[in-house]
């Protein structure tokens, strides 16, 4: 999908310079996703350096004064600057590592908590972003569009909370038993959607859209009229995963780093993807799906059987996502799981393309925005500027990848006629 | 299919591109590190929620206002998943004291209370389970204000009958309802008048935010506006033309009830202003119990500020402003509102009792 | 209008596509361009279509030099393309596509469908080439779909028309058609740039032919050279253009049809009550104007269309309506008519596309698990003994030229067990050489002792190949010949002309 299909003469190989200047303008035009998503995050940088500086009381008070004492328009750019760089300073230490902090950690041997907090962070939040997103990536290679990821990973989420909660067993059969009902859960919710467009002919965007709003209310229903509520209470809350069902810190509840047991689980999920896609039977028939459904069909593959499967396989790794990020931060569920802005799966689509829907480029795509996102928070806490500032960032970053032909423009990686071939192809061309 | 990739990618893009429209612009200088920082984990709705996040935000600005050497600054929450997180962040920025809202709020802040002895918290509305003793459950003794609120109600009813429902029965909710119960009838005692409440019977013993005894009419969630609707309207079929929800979001479809009912039915709503959360319904409200967040968290701030902060509950009170009776303009009179005061004097000293069992009920 | 390209080089990195070709395009003439797929005809017609920029050399316009940076420019300097490969929309109707970019408009900037319709409609009253202004372009069969392309292109004055390869998809009463309007047009003045590898068209009607080979001019000559000379001069070796097969023993029959009646997604019946046989040993060749039902046979065969009444067995099993992998499975071989659609996975390997059908067969898969070394293995043997010329087995399908798609196709299909082989229009698009090795194929296959039934318009490749001869017209089989029937009463057999009234 990812790959350009060469089919007639006028598929054109990169521009040619003579001299030694040649390798490198090859490489510097040649659009690889990696270089796309690069250039699109330092420009997403800039911007959002521009953002800062026109929202910031302090920056915009300092211009204000050096509008009428022209004198102090050195200062200003410096009071610009700083502002500019503490927060991006904030945002970086507070989603890698604060190198400081590293320093002080090394020589004293005291301190690693707060120091590896970013880092732990990070991989806290990708986790279920690299589940999910694995999940749409592997539907979207098929040629189908599962918008329903999220609601998916909250049915996940409340079954395996169900089962993590209110089953009590010891953890040997626990754990995977919560690990597999939240697979089922995404599963049977991946179906419906599937079974409509499979028998039906329901285009499965709108029918996975709508679906999402449907769990939404599920979600709600089961949190506060059934027994998966936590007794006693008013609030929409679920009942806490036994001790035996939750991915716990892998250094320890103590450690105060929350970095878990899930991080194995994605790591798990990656490698089937990589297994599924390239190696299993089922994943070449999705692949071929996927790339052209006229010839699966000739070639004997069912396309309401892929499209069940499909769903099935997707739906299961969303679900899985829903349930690993509650069985390894909260150990709860409430009304607001996975809703709004907190939407792994809404989230998972945009890492899906932004990764190419390879499985490694999703693992660095979501790393990515968990970093954006952790980082985000540092930045709040130490600067005021919003947390928004770095979903800004994350959209203009999507923006610039969905449009290479804008990013090429930018930087003149390339010039004229063939920019507009790229642009009727778009993203998947 | 090439086309239906493409409207993913528009659709991926556009759900980044939307969750980017509100843009809290917020920036606080961070320039004295010498200032008492005082922190707020805002949950989900953000700063601006018209509801408990915005006043316990407000209830910090108020108290940087009173005390200049206060730093505030505040993390929202995207989730449930960032409560934990956001404490870390503000235990490692050295906050003086985290303030967390709300009850969903509850367990993270248990257990950061529990893992840093050292660290003050407050949480708002809400009591963790926590025998750390440096939480400060920020509760407010709801049933003074649904006092007022009962009183104010049976004054102005003109079928001498009001009605109250509740989501679910817990303490928390009942107290309102008990409250506006003990108002009504401190109404007819003291004015000879036979006003008829409906939909809560207290039970023995006193009413307090462990335990309040009584029986009633419990919707059974805090969501169902179509419940919210169809109790309202029994209610304003047996005569009632006042209706006081305590169930969230039910009480909407109650709005909606009086709204069809027309002129001369109301609804007095709960905890955060119904006029300035629902500006278009504002003439279906007559009154709001609220709860003070505001000076509640202002309070424990500046407490912990001053260095007077202690662990265990704040009681907001009608003194302390920690709970009010929000009126609207038309709502009473000039002489029925120097009564409320009156009342509400009585109710800060004591001599007026908030608990129904010290009136006697008034005969159906 | 003389166009003249001087020295005209363009290179595709370390590959040079086209180098210094000096070409004169007299006003009036029809001149064709021969050459083999891949050979940088297209090419050379993109760069001065403006599609793509010449790194050497200049075009001339009535002696002046003019520079292309679009297409836009080409059009407005009097050129007209018809592309190889179909540039219309095709959720538009037939007229829309034709005005599309010109269209003529009413009030508020609305469409204005009758005076588009009228146009459609003079243009190909005034050319011969009959459109149904408002079919919906999908819908059309691919030989309309060329007609709506050489309307559109016809349809802005171009004083010099650029054909790439029109007749590749066109019925030989078409192309005698199309033939009779590039005559007229080069009567009325109109320069004409056809380009093709089929000989038999280009000594029909050119009047100067170059043979392009490897990028290079290799020759200009008149049309009275033989067919074998000019095969030579455009593959640059000898070439056999006659098929030779010797007798064989016949078999039972593998593939037979039973008064089979299927509909199409208009849900007319257009294959209506077929019968015949296929016999092993045997080529049974199905001719006739494509459009008459042949698509839909071949769909219904294979399992992808219902089949509505009637059976089909293979090889004495009723394999009517099974799914395609069960009649796969059966042993029905099958080179789909569209192989970019139906045949091939562009996007995907040669390796892949060799394994297509059998991906689940031992040793390429075992319990859900592929095993990439075979399928490897068998790609390695089937590029080197079916000569598919790739730069790798990893290169994707999408990057070979047609003729070497087609072999993969074939490849696959020859590499299984079967019981009979059928291809549709397996010739389709392909150059000289390709053709040679496809034909020789089919007739080792048929030599092997297997049936094989082909699905044909051209009318040579049905006389060449077939044992028998079966023509459909209009969803019936007018009649089943011997090959050394003369091409009129093919023809008329194929205009719907009935046997009977021979009998």
């Amino acid at each position: 999908m990812t790959e350009n299909v060469a089919t007639t003469d006028n598929a054109v190989p990169p521009a040619t310079r003579d001299g030694t200047r040649r390798r490198w303008w090859d490489r510097y035009s040649s659009t690889s996703p990696i270089t796309l998503t690069v250039l699109a995050l330092v420009l997403g940088v800039v911007i959002g350096a521009v953002i800062i500086m026109v929202t910031s009381a302090t920056v915009l008070d300092a211009w204000r004064h050096s509008f009428h004492d022209v004198g102090s328009i050195g200062s200003t750019l410096k009071i610009t600057f700083d502002n500019v760089a503490a927060a991006y300073r904030a945002m970086i230490t507070g989603s890698v590592i604060d190198p400081t902090l590293l320093f002080h950690s090394i020589s004293t041997g005291q301190g690693w908590t707060v120091t590896m907090t970013p880092l732990s962070e990070t991989f806290t939040y990708a986790t279920p972003l690299i589940i999910a997103s694995i999940g749409v990536g592997i539907a979207f290679q098929t040629g189908i569009f599962n918008i329903g990821a999220n609601g998916q990973a909250i049915m996940g989420g409340i079954a395996g909370t169900a089962v993590g909660s209110m089953i009590h067993v010891p953890m040997i059969i626990h754990l995977p038993l919560t690990l597999f009902a939240g697979i089922v859960g995404g599963a049977i919710c991946g179906l419906v959607p599937g079974v409509l467009k499979a028998y039906t002919g329901a285009h499965e965007v709108i029918v996975t859209l709508m679906f999402n709003y449907v769990v939404n209310a599920i979600l709600i229903y089961v949190l506060t009229a059934t027994a998966l509520q936590l007794p006693g209470q008013a609030n929409g809350i679920s009942r806490n995963f036994d001790a035996s069902a939750t991915l716990d810190p892998i250094f320890g509840v103590k450690s105060g780093l929350r970095v878990s047991y899930g991080i194995f689980v994605a790591a798990a999920v990656v490698v089937f993807a990589i297994w599924f896609l390239k190696r299993s039977s089922l994943g070449f028939d999705f692949r071929v799906t996927g790339a052209n459904p006229h010839a699966a069909r000739a070639s004997g593959i069912n396309p309401k059987f892929i499209i069940l499967a499909l769903f099935v396989v997707s739906g299961g790794l969303a679900g899985l996502a829903g349930l690993v990020q509650a069985a390894s931060t909260t150990h709860y569920i409430d009304g607001g799981f996975l809703v709004g802005s907190a939407g792994i799966g809404f989230t998972a689509i945009t890492i899906a393309l932004l990764g190419r829907l390879q499985p490694m480029g999703i693992v660095w795509g979501s790393l990515l925005f968990a970093a954006l996102g952790v980082g985000g928070r540092a930045m709040q806490a130490a600067t005021g500027i919003p947390l928004d500032l770095a979903t800004i960032i994350q959209s203009i970053v999507v923006l610039f990848v969905a449009s290479p032909v804008l990013i090429k423009e930018i930087f003149h990686l390339r010039r004229g006629a063939q920019s507009f071939q790229m642009a009727t192809k778009g993203w998947s061309s | 299919m090439k086309s239906i990739r493409r409207l993913g990618v528009v659709l991926g893009a556009s759900s980044l591109v939307l969750g980017t429209v509100t843009i809290g612009v917020g920036a606080i200088s961070a320039s004295a590190a010498s200032k008492f920082k005082a922190c707020i984990v805002i949950d989900t709705g953000g700063v601006k929620d018209k509801s408990f996040n915005q006043s316990a935000y407000q209830g910090g600005l108020d108290a940087v206002k009173a005390n200049p050497n206060i730093a505030l600054s505040y993390l929202t929450s995207t989730s449930s998943t960032d409560y934990a997180p956001n404490i870390t962040t503000f235990e490692n920025k050295g906050c003086g004291i985290i303030v967390t809202v709300g009850f969903n709020m509850d367990a993270a802040t248990a257990a950061a209370a529990n893992a840093a002895p050292k660290q003050k918290f407050a949480i708002v509305d809400d009591k963790p389970t926590t025998t750390s003793k440096n939480v400060l459950a920020l509760q407010y003794q709801t049933n003074q204000a649904a006092f007022l609120g009962g009183y104010l109600d049976a004054a102005t009813s003109k079928t001498h009958v009001v009605a109250t429902y509740g989501g679910m029965n817990f303490p928390s909710v009942a107290m309102y309802m008990s409250g506006f119960v003990a108002g009504v009838r401190y109404y007819d005692q003291s004015t000879k008048s036979k006003v008829k409440v409906l939909g809560f019977t207290p039970g023995k013993g006193n009413c307090n935010l462990a335990s309040c005894p009584g029986t009633g009419s419990f919707v059974g969630n805090f969501t169902s506006q179509t419940d919210g609707k169809t109790f309202a309207q029994n209610f304003f079929a047996q005569g009632a033309d006042f209706v006081f929800p305590v169930a969230g979001s039910v009480g909407l479809g109650s709005v909606v009830a009086a709204k069809q009912a027309g002129a001369g039915h109301q609804i007095t709503w709960v905890d955060s202003n119904g006029c300035s959360t629902d500006p278009t319904e504002c003439k279906w409200y007559n009154a709001t119990v609220a709860k003070g967040v505001e000076p509640s968290v202002k309070t424990a701030i500046l407490a912990a500020a001053d260095g007077k902060f202690k662990g265990g509950v704040y009681h907001g009170t009608l003194a302390n402003g920690g709970t009010l009776l929000e009126m609207n303009t038309s709502s009473a009179s000039t002489k029925l509102k120097a009564t409320l005061a009156a009342i509400t004097r009585g109710i800060e000293s004591g001599k007026i009792s908030v608990q129904p069992s010290a009136y006697p009920a008034t005969p159906k | 209008m003389r166009v003249e390209l001087k020295g005209v080089t363009k290179r595709f990195g370390s590959f040079t596509a086209n180098d210094q070709i000096n070409l004169v395009v007299e006003p009036g003439q029809i001149h064709c361009l021969l050459g083999e797929n891949g050979a940088g005809k297209s090419t050379l017609m993109n760069v001065l279509f403006g599609l793509l920029h010449a790194d050497e050399g200049e075009i001339l316009i009535d002696g002046q030099p003019v520079k292309f940076s679009n297409s836009g420019d080409a059009v407005r300097h009097g050129i007209g393309m018809v592309h190889q490969h179909f540039m219309l929309v095709p959720v538009f109707t037939a007229a829309e596509n034709v005005v599309l970019g010109f269209e003529p408009t009413k009030s508020f900037n609305r469409l204005d469908h009758k005076t588009a319709n009228a146009q459609i409609h003079e243009l190909s009253q005034k050319f011969g080439l009959e459109v149904d202004p408002d079919a919906v372009v999908e819908n059309l069969s691919v030989g309309l779909q060329q007609r709506v392309e050489i309307l559109k292109a016809l349809s802005h004055d171009a004083e010099l028309l650029i054909l790439d390869e029109p007749t590749a998809v066109l019925t030989p009463q078409e192309i005698e058609a199309l033939m009779e309007i590039m005559r007229s047009l080069a009567r009325d003045g109109k320069s004409i740039l056809f380009i093709t590898h089929k000989l038999k068209e280009v000594r029909a009607v050119a009047d100067v032919i170059t043979v392009i080979r490897q990028g290079r001019v290799i020759d200009s000559v008149p049309p009275t050279e033989t067919e074998g000379r000019l095969a030579s001069l455009m593959v640059g070796r000898e070439v056999n253009l006659t098929v030779t097969k010797e007798a064989t023993q016949l078999g039972e029959a593998v593939l037979e049809l039973r008064d089979v009646v299927v509909r199409d997604d208009r849900g007319l019946a257009v294959v209506n009550g077929i019968s015949f046989d296929v016999r092993a040993g045997e080529i049974v060749a199905l001719a006739g104007v494509q459009g008459n039902g042949q698509t839909e046979l071949a769909e219904a065969i294979s399992g992808l269309r219902p089949v509505e009444s009637g059976t089909i067995s293979l090889r004495g099993r009723d394999i009517t309506n099974l799914s395609p992998r069960e009649i796969l499975d059966a042993g029905l071989g099958h080179v789909p008519e569209d192989r970019q659609r139906d045949g091939l996975v562009l996007s995907m390997s040669v390796a892949d596309n060799l394994i297509l059908n059998t991906p689940r067969r031992a040793p390429f898969a075992r319990r859900g698990t592929r095993n990439l070394t075979a399928v490897s293995s068998n790609a390695q043997d089937l590029v080197q003994r079916f000569d598919i010329r790739t730069s790798s087995i990893e290169s994707t399908a999408g990057s070979l030229s047609g003729g070497n798609q087609q072999k993969v196709i074939v490849a696959r299909e020859l590499s299984r067990p079967l019981t009979c082989f059928m291809a549709s229009q397996p010739t389709r698009g392909l150059d000289v050489g390709s053709i040679e090795y496809v034909h020789r194929q089919i007739v080792n296959q048929r030599n092997e002792g297997l049936g094989v039934f082909i699905i044909s318009s051209e009318l040579d490749e049905v006389v060449a190949l077939g044992d028998r001869i079966a023509v459909i017209f209009a969803g019936k089989i007018t009649g089943v010949v011997e090959p050394t029937t003369s091409r009129e009463d093919l023809g008329l057999l194929m205009a719907g002309a009935a046997m009977a009234s021979h009998d």
